[in-house]
């Protein structure tokens, strides 16, 4: 699998493409450039720094342990491979977070099998109900709503059936609690276009878990 | 004054505490008045948290080590030829 390390961006934002800006001051770039000089301990911290937020991200967006296995060794190979081309004007984390996307995304075109719905099937529903709704048990209630096996899997399912971009959105500010200026610069996006792809997502999960939950999401 | 319309599409700023604090009064001022949009600011909130929870997951220990061991033997190999491979 070809791997860009300065990856084409997963989504150009077509209103304000993002220039290059000053290198930034990044916590890894001590690390970055001792790997840069072929330092493997040095590769092997960032990787232990970082297995983990990659391994998330590919796991939600591949939706499998198989696929996200494949592409966390994808990632860090290609990470060693063209680590001489990261240049410092994003964060390593977006540059990484970048190619992690990339490849999961590569891994799913290859197998051909991710088909989620578009958000603008599912949210035309959501606005246009009222939001004076008969309140239901999840509405009502929302804290009885545990993060139990049932709800985990309900909510994994969700996401999963979530776009592309939006999925990307989502694990990276909800779940890997990034920011939205990083996730932008991760996705090179705007931070409105993240903002509002990221309150699309959230209002699909809401209504998807209400339904699992019972009633009226 | 917002309505309701308006409260849905600032959840996400409010929840994330991105709102300026006029705009947020309004906001607030608006789920103490409409029971239907407290209770989805509610479960908005709730479904943010929930997902929220999954950071907590860590990576398997047997994924890390395949990986690491993968990776050994790819510098490994690295090393002797000079190069990465392409595999």
């Amino acid at each position: 699998m070809q791997i860009m390390a300065e990856t084409p961006p997963i989504e150009s934002d077509k209103v304000n493409p993002r220039p290059l800006g000053p290198l930034k001051a990044d916590n890894d770039l001590p690390l970055v450039e001792r790997v840069k000089e072929g330092d493997h301990a040095a590769f092997t911290e960032l990787v232990r720094r970082y297995e983990g937020k990659v391994y998330q991200l590919a796991l939600r967006l591949t939706g499998n342990d198989m696929d996200a296995n494949d592409v966390i060794q994808d990632v860090f190979l290609s990470v060693f491979r063209k680590i001489h081309t990261f240049r410092g004007h994003a964060a390593f984390s977006s540059w990484l977070y970048r190619i992690t996307a990339n490849a999961a995304f590569a891994r799913l075109n290859q197998r051909k099998r991710h088909a989620a719905v578009s958000l603008d099937d599912v949210l035309p529903i959501i606005e246009e109900s009222s939001m004076h709704e008969v309140g239901s048990e999840w509405s009502q209630k929302p804290d009885l709503a545990l993060f139990n096996k049932e709800t985990r899997e309900a909510l994994e399912s969700a996401i999963q059936s979530l776009p592309d971009d939006f999925k990307t959105v989502i694990v990276l500010r909800d779940i890997q609690n990034l920011s939205n200026q990083e996730v932008a610069e991760a996705l090179n996006l705007s931070i409105p276009a993240v903002k509002s792809r990221l309150h699309r997502a959230r209002l699909v999960l809401r209504r998807q878990l209400g339904e699992f939950l019972g009633g009226p999401g | 004054m917002f309505n309701c319309d308006d409260v849905i599409q600032l959840l996400t700023e409010y929840v994330d505490s991105e709102l300026e604090p006029d705009t947020k009064a309004l906001l607030e001022s608006h789920f103490g008045a409409c029971p239907a949009c407290d209770q989805f600011l509610k479960s908005f909130r709730r479904t943010v948290e929930l997902t929220g929870e999954f950071r907590c997951e860590d990576i398997p220990e047997e994924v890390s080590i395949r990986l690491h061991s993968f990776l050994e033997e790819r510098l490994r190999t690295s090393d002797q030829e000079g190069s990465l491979d392409e595999g």
